[in-house]
Formats: C-alpha cells, sequence, structure tokens
C-alpha cells in the first residue's frame, strides 16, 4: 500500500506580537489510502492544528505534508481552496449546517462546487435520512445533524475524510452509529478516514493511532486485529 | 467585575466597524437637520442684521397728494414715545425718457436708510447725483454719465446700494406696480435745488422688546404705531399711504423665499431621522441576537439586568452622543453658511450673520437621543426576559419553511441552488428583511427626491419672480440634500452589509472549508444584501416622487413632470454603485475571516 498521507517533519508555529507558540513540532507520520485513522491526544495536544495543517486551513510553517502526492506546504491560498474542494470532506464536532436550508440543500451546497460528486439524494438515503432530507437543521436532532453533516462530505466524494471530534456533542449511541457510518465510508468506498479525538476508545477501531503529545507525534500505532464499533466502548 | 468590563470592552472592540458606522449615520442625520434647519434664519438674520447696521425704517407715511410733509409734522411724530427717529425725504416716481425712474432728494448725512457707497463719491455740487445699483430691472450706469431730469442735467458721481433694494429684481414703481423702475438716483438735500415736496417720513420705531424684522410680533408691533399715528396726528388714509416693511418688495420676497425653505427642511429631515433612527433600531436588535450567548453567561454569573442593559445602553448612547455633538457643531456652521450664497442670486447678499440657529438641531438631537435609549431599552429588555438557560442556546432559528416562492415551481426549479439559498435567508426573518428595505427605502427616497427637487428648480417654467427666485435658490440647497442623501445611502448599506457579514462568520468559514472561493464566498453575502437592498431601491423610488409631490404641493411650485427621466435612473444607478462601493469595502473584512472559527464551539 503507497502512503496515501505522508508528513515529514511538519512544524507549525503560531506568531502573536513577540510569543511563539510551537503547535506543531517536526511530526513525521504516514497514513496508507483507504486506511482509518485515529489521531489521539489531549486538548493543546496540538491536534486541532495537524487537522488544520492536513485540512488545507493552514499552511506549514516549515517541514512537509503531502496528501495525495500533493505537497501542502507552500501552496498559495487559491490552491489550498483547490485542494480542500477537491481532495477533502470535513466533519465538524459541532455540525456547522446552514440553519436556512434543509438537509438536502446543505448536501447541494457541497455538491456545488465539486465535479466528480455523488447525488445529494443517494447520500442522504445511505446516511439513512431520506425521511428527513426536506427538513431543516433545527427540526433535526443531534445524530441526525452529524449525518447530514456528514453526508455533506461524502457528498463530495473526496479521497480524504477529515473529522473533527465528530462524536464530542453527541450521546454514546447516537456516536457509535456516527462512527458506523465513517468506517463504513471507509470500507466500501475505500476512501481514508481520519478522526481527530481525545476519546481514547475510538482508536480500538482504527487502523492506524497517531499520538500527538506537546506539538509532537508520541508514536504511531498499527493495529492488526482492530475491534468492530459494536465492540467499542467508552 | 472584571469579566463584565472586559465583556464590555469587547462588545465595542468586536463592534467598532458598527459602531463606528453607527456614529457616521446619526452624525449625517443630525449634521443634515442641524444644518438645513438653519439655512432659512441665518439668511433671515443676516438681512435683520443688515436693516439694524443701515437703520432701515420700520414706517414710512407717504403723502399721496404732492404737498409734501412739513417739519412740524417731523417734530410730532419724532416726539411720539415709541418712535426713536425719524427724517423727511422726497421719493418721486414718474417717466423719464419713458423709462420708469425714482428720484430721492436724501441727506447721505443721515443715519436713517442709510446708504452704502459702492463706487465714485457722494455728490459735491448741485449738479451732481448718485444712482442706484443696477440689477435685473435697474439699467446699469456709469460714472460720469449724465442724465436729464427737470430740464437739468446731473452728472453721475457714484453708484449706491439703497438698505430697501436688496433684491436683484430692483424694484417697483409707486405709481404703477406693474412697473419696474429702471432708474433710481439721488440727489443731495443740502444741495438741491429744484422745488420739490418732502413726500415721505420716514420712521424708526424703538424696538425695545428686540423683535426680529421676520416675526409676526413685529409686525403686529408696527401695526399697533401706526394706528397710534392715525389716531393721534390724524394723517388722512386717503392722503397718505403707510409703508411697513410687508410692503417691501426684498422684505416680501426674503420673507417668501425662507418660508419655503422652510418647508422643505421640515420635509426631508423628518424622513432623515425616520431612516437613523430605524438604522439605529435594526443595529441594536442583530447587536443583541448576536451576542445573546455572552448575555446569558453575565446573567448566569449573576450579573444584574441593568449592567448587562448599560452595557448595551452605553454602545447606543456613545455612538449617539459623539454623532450628535459632532453633527450638531459642523451642521450649525457648514450647511448655512454654504446655503446662503444660494440666495446670491435673488439678492445682493448682506454679511453673513454670526448667529446661530440650532432650533431644528436640539429638537432632532432631544428626539435622536430618546429614541436611541427608548430602543435600545427595549430591545435589550426582550433579549433579558428570556432565562439564562435559553439564551446560552443558540436562538432557535426561524422554523424553516417554505417560502411563497417555492410554491411557483417553474420559477423554483429554475433558480440555480445560489439563489435558492440567498432568497431563503432573505425571508427567513421577515422583520429583518423588513427594516433593510425600510432603510435602504428611506435613503433611495431622499436621493430621489433631491434629484427631483433639482430638476424642478431646474425648469423654470415659473409664473411670478418669486418662482424664479425660489428656483435659483433652490437649486444648490437640492443638490446638498442629494450629497447628504447619497452619505446616508452609503452608510446604510455599509451598516447592513456588515451586520450581515458579522452574523455570518462562523458559515462564511464553514464555506471556505467547504473548498468555496472568495468569490463564491463574496456572492453569498452580497447577493443577499444586493437582493433586498433591491427590494428597497424598487420602493424607494415611488416613496421620493411621493416625498416629492409633497413638497410640491406645499410649495405651490414645480410637478412631477419637471422630473427627468434620467434622475430616475440616476438614482437607481447611485444605489448600485453605493452598493459595489460597499461591497469593495467589506471585501477585506470577509478575506480576514479565519477557516478557523468553523472549529469553534457554538458560542
Amino acid at each position: 500500500m503507497t502512503d496515501f498521507i505522508k508528513a515529514d517533519k511538519a512544524t507549525k508555529i503560531y506568531e502573536s506580537s513577540d510569543i511563539k507558540t510551537m503547535a506543531l513540532n517536526q511530526a513525521s507520520f504516514s497514513i496508507p489510502e483507504g486506511s482509518f485513522t485515529v489521531i489521539l491526544g489531549p486538548s493543546g495536544a496540538g491536534k486541532t492544528t495537524l487537522l488544520n495543517l492536513l485540512g488545507g486551513m493552514d499552511s506549514l510553517t516549515s517541514g512537509h505534508l503531502s496528501v495525495a502526492g500533493k505537497d501542502l506546504f507552500g501552496l498559495s491560498s487559491r490552491e489550498l481552496t483547490k485542494y480542500r474542494r477537491t481532495e477533502v470532506g470535513f466533519v465538524f464536532q459541532f455540525y456547522n449546517l446552514m440553519p436556512n436550508l434543509t438537509a438536502k440543500e446543505n448536501v447541494e451546497l457541497a455538491v456545488e462546487v465539486t465535479k466528480d460528486a455523488f447525488k445529494p439524494v443517494d447520500i442522504l438515503t445511505k446516511v439513512g435520512l431520506k425521511d428527513r432530507m426536506d427538513n431543516f437543521p433545527a427540526q433535526l436532532s443531534g445524530g441526525e445533524q452529524q449525518r447530514v453533516s456528514i453526508a455533506r462530505a461524502i457528498a463530495k466524494n473526496p479521497r480524504l475524510l477529515l473529522c473533527d471530534e465528530p462524536t464530542g456533542a453527541l450521546d454514546y449511541e447516537t456516536g457509535k452509529t456516527i462512527l458506523k457510518l465513517l468506517d463504513d465510508y471507509c470500507k466500501n468506498y475505500h476512501k481514508t478516514v481520519i478522526v481527530v479525538t481525545h476519546n481514547a476508545a475510538i482508536k480500538d477501531m482504527a487502523d492506524l493511532v497517531i499520538h500527538i503529545r506537546n506539538g509532537q507525534v508520541s508514536h504511531t500505532e498499527v493495529l492488526a486485529q482492530k475491534k468492530k464499533v459494536e465492540e467499542i466502548v467508552w | 467585575m472584571k469579566a463584565y468590563f472586559h465583556s464590555l470592552v469587547k462588545t465595542f472592540t468586536n463592534h467598532f466597524s458598527r459602531f463606528l458606522s453607527l456614529v457616521l449615520i446619526i452624525f449625517v442625520g443630525i449634521c443634515f437637520v442641524t444644518g438645513a434647519g438653519g439655512i432659512s434664519a441665518k439668511t433671515l438674520n443676516s438681512f435683520n442684521d443688515f436693516y439694524d447696521e443701515q437703520n432701515v425704517t420700520d414706517l414710512i407715511i407717504k403723502d399721496k397728494s404732492s404737498t409734501g410733509f412739513t417739519a412740524d409734522q417731523e417734530q410730532d411724530i419724532k416726539d411720539l414715545s415709541f418712535v426713536k427717529d425719524c427724517n423727511l425725504t422726497t421719493s418721486i416716481d414718474l417717466k423719464i425718457n419713458d423709462e420708469e425712474s425714482r428720484t430721492y432728494v436724501y441727506d447721505f448725512t443721515s443715519e436713517i436708510n442709510k446708504l452704502t457707497l459702492l463706487e465714485g463719491t457722494y455728490p459735491t455740487s448741485t449738479s451732481e447725483v448718485v444712482v442706484e445699483r443696477s440689477s435685473s430691472t435697474i439699467k446699469s450706469r456709469k460714472i460720469g454719465e449724465t442724465i436729464t431730469y427737470s430740464g437739468m442735467d446731473f452728472t453721475i458721481t457714484g453708484i449706491v446700494q439703497n438698505p430697501l433694494m436688496l433684491s436683484k429684481d430692483g424694484d417697483t414703481s409707486q405709481t404703477d406696480e406693474d412697473e419696474s423702475l429702471s432708474l433710481v438716483m439721488y440727489l443731495d438735500e443740502e444741495k438741491n435745488v429744484l422745488p420739490l415736496p418732502k413726500t415721505d417720513i420716514n420712521i424708526l420705531l424703538k424696538n425695545e422688546e428686540g423683535y426680529t424684522r421676520f416675526s409676526s410680533k413685529y409686525n403686529d408691533y408696527v401695526e399697533e404705531c401706526k394706528q397710534t399715528i392715525i389716531k393721534k396726528e390724524g394723517f388722512d388714509e386717503e392722503k397718505v399711504a403707510y409703508l411697513s416693511l410687508e410692503q417691501n418688495k426684498t422684505y416680501e420676497i426674503v420673507k417668501n423665499l425662507a418660508e419655503k425653505v422652510d418647508v422643505i427642511v421640515a420635509m426631508f429631515p423628518v424622513f432623515f431621522i425616520l431612516v437613523v433612527a430605524l438604522v439605529v433600531l435594526t443595529t441594536m436588535t442583530r447587536l443583541v441576537d448576536e451576542e445573546r450567548s455572552q448575555i446569558g453567561c453575565l446573567c448566569s454569573l449573576g450579573y444584574s439586568h441593568f449592567s448587562i442593559v448599560f452595557k448595551y445602553l452605553l454602545f447606543a448612547l456613545l455612538s449617539c452622543l459623539i454623532g450628535i455633538g459632532a453633527g450638531l457643531g459642523l451642521g450649525i456652521f457648514l450647511i448655512p453658511n454654504l446655503c446662503y450664497p444660494a440666495f446670491g442670486n435673488v439678492f445682493f447678499l448682506p454679511t453673513i450673520t454670526t448667529k446661530l440657529s440650532y432650533f431644528m438641531g436640539v429638537v432632532s438631537s432631544i428626539a435622536m437621543f430618546i429614541s436611541v435609549v427608548l430602543v435600545t431599552l427595549f430591545v435589550t429588555h426582550k433579549s433579558l426576559k428570556e432565562t439564562p438557560s435559553a439564551l446560552l442556546l443558540p436562538k432557535a432559528p426561524a422554523p424553516g419553511r417554505k417560502i411563497l416562492l417555492e410554491r411557483i415551481g417553474f420559477i423554483w426549479k429554475h433558480l440555480s441552488f445560489k439563489y435558492k439559498s440567498s432568497i431563503r435567508n432573505i425571508f427567513r426573518y421577515r422583520g429583518r428583511l423588513w427594516m433593510v428595505i425600510l432603510s435602504v427605502l428611506g435613503s433611495t427616497a431622499l436621493v430621489m427626491a433631491g434629484l427631483g427637487l433639482f430638476d424642478a428648480s431646474d425648469s423654470i417654467v415659473s409664473i411670478n419672480g418669486i418662482s424664479v427666485d425660489l428656483t435659483s435658490t433652490l437649486k444648490p440647497i437640492a443638490l446638498m440634500i442629494v450629497g447628504f442623501a447619497m452619505a446616508l445611502s452609503v452608510l446604510v448599506l455599509f451598516n447592513l452589509t456588515d451586520m450581515n457579514i458579522s452574523e455570518r462568520v462562523r458559515e462564511i468559514a464553514t464555506l471556505e472549508v467547504l473548498g468555496y472561493g472568495d468569490r463564491e464566498v463574496y456572492g453569498y453575502i452580497f447577493r443577499e444584501v444586493f437582493i433586498s437592498a433591491s427590494f428597497g431601491v424598487a420602493l424607494g423610488i415611488p416613496a421620493g416622487v411621493g416625498l416629492l409631490a409633497f413638497v410640491f404641493i406645499y410649495l405651490k411650485f414645480g410637478s412631477l413632470s419637471d422630473i427627468n427621466w434620467y434622475s430616475y435612473l440616476l438614482t437607481i444607478g447611485l444605489s448600485f454603485i453605493f452598493i459595489v462601493i460597499v461591497d469593495l469595502l467589506l471585501m477585506k473584512k470577509i478575506k480576514s475571516i479565519d477557516m478557523k472559527e468553523s472549529l469553534k464551539s457554538i458560542e
């Protein structure tokens, strides 16, 4: 399996007036295509920074980070926009749905700017929202909203699905159905899924776990015997 | 207390552009109203000051029989308790060489109706005269020219200004009201050899109450004095005429003009203030809505309702006070001083007075202040009625509902997705949409009405002198109205767009994460403002025309057909130019939104 993502001494330093913050310090790792990866670490460890870099929402200070053969270091903001548009699907902790658009329209919002997109109706059916398509976010439960958010990310048919604490705002049972959806996408479409979380229990379902501590990759862990979503407990 | 202070400062720093636009909108409104309200007062005061300086007569008793008055009669008048001073002059209107002419025999040293020597010198011999300066009816004459009168030749030695003839239309003949004087000459009383009777008693009244000459109290006072003179001196009203300032042409024109200007000035400011008040209402409502979680936080921390209300009251009051202060300060000086020369088309203008008239300014400032306080109290009170726990949750969005347009399937289906989304957004909060429409409507209407007023004053199809005078005076005033209305339009649009952006930070950040490019994100925000502002513009045109119709009816001048077709287009064009300008100004703000805002927890 070739490395879909390769980080080589990826470093991010935030500078504000005279304080320099080393948010990510020479992180190196690689993630194979089609794997389910969990980036794990406590709050403030640098997970979100790594997520931002992977998602093309921020640029590296030094080092390299290549996704699908493209080095993100030094990309212009226009190139980063194109990268986000074509390569990445993003699932937010707080869903970030447009409140004035129906579930279907929220998915259309993403499809609008991509070429090889799936049909919104098909995707919503797959995530189990066939009958809720014309509802507005305010009329949906948290889990349903997160499913819309996932549908929106998947509909773009991205090679990389980035999820920021996708279960963070959900109850246990709902959280598990969401994880199942993400796992299915990974398996059925052979797409790379990365979940960023501080919930250590989730790592049991991953192919690969990247542990982040104090802005550094403390170690990576390849799970030979990964659990099914149904089996994990937290 | 530290948390409170912190949140107080944050409200100001986070919403600084909104604070600034609120200040500017109030400034423009108050500046206009203060200034416009002072135009006529400034003009009338300037004339009044000049009349004071030149000791212009309050009453002239004119002998119609041409026997004239005697020195005894003059003394009798002088002895009256309410008379300050009086003198006798001769003024005879008759045709000389087919020209309507007036001849004065004048005491050039007298303080009453003091002439101003503009050119040359006063006469030094019996065969010399000075003449009134030329105007649209009084013929221009040069020093050294001779005039033949009563068989004598007189040489002109100087040009003078009679304080009672400031109108550029000159004066009408006293023998024939339809005739304008084309020559007014002044013989020196001391050197006069012609046997002419003293036809006029020029009376200067004691004005102990300090009435200004354009007030009705003044005219009542003059009338009262006149009646006393009739009773005591027994001048026969058949043989004499009593002329007060009300019979003076200049006085009549200036008073009439000032009244008309006041009518316009009363209509436009009302509109201005309404628009500004509406903008303040919108801004404060949306500010409080946006900060509801902060309010909830302060509430749950145990801060009193007063301290929370105080925060927003401070925001509104500070912007209000700065706006009012600057508006009053600049408006009082700037606009009346800029508009005063406009009256120069009609009059030989006296020096502008230094007296300030701030009546309209003070009234509108107080009205503005009170409405800002009430609006803010109302808006914050509404939020505080909810429980802190409810406030901590994001406001439940208006339940998603199909808008009317969606039911018209064939239109809705053909709309691109971008427009569907924008249109939904627009109709999501109807109250807010109405406020946007009304404020854009108001400012557009003001531009339209200003341009229409300009057109009407440009098309001089007038019936009488007053109309001609009015048109030439109104033109600069109309331009000033247009200028202020344009400034208001830009500010209103800026404020609305700015609010739209700061309410949508999270949505914008999300779109960016989804891979929307800069232009697509701009489109998402600006399309909405554009569509809702278009409704405002579309309704603003008829509203402006309606406002103008009112002005025309009250002015008894101008008609809607005077409005040029391109003024309609210009109003629409300008509105869209303003939208583009505002969009360009605010692009940076959108671009500076950090995508990472999308990851933050919901406030």
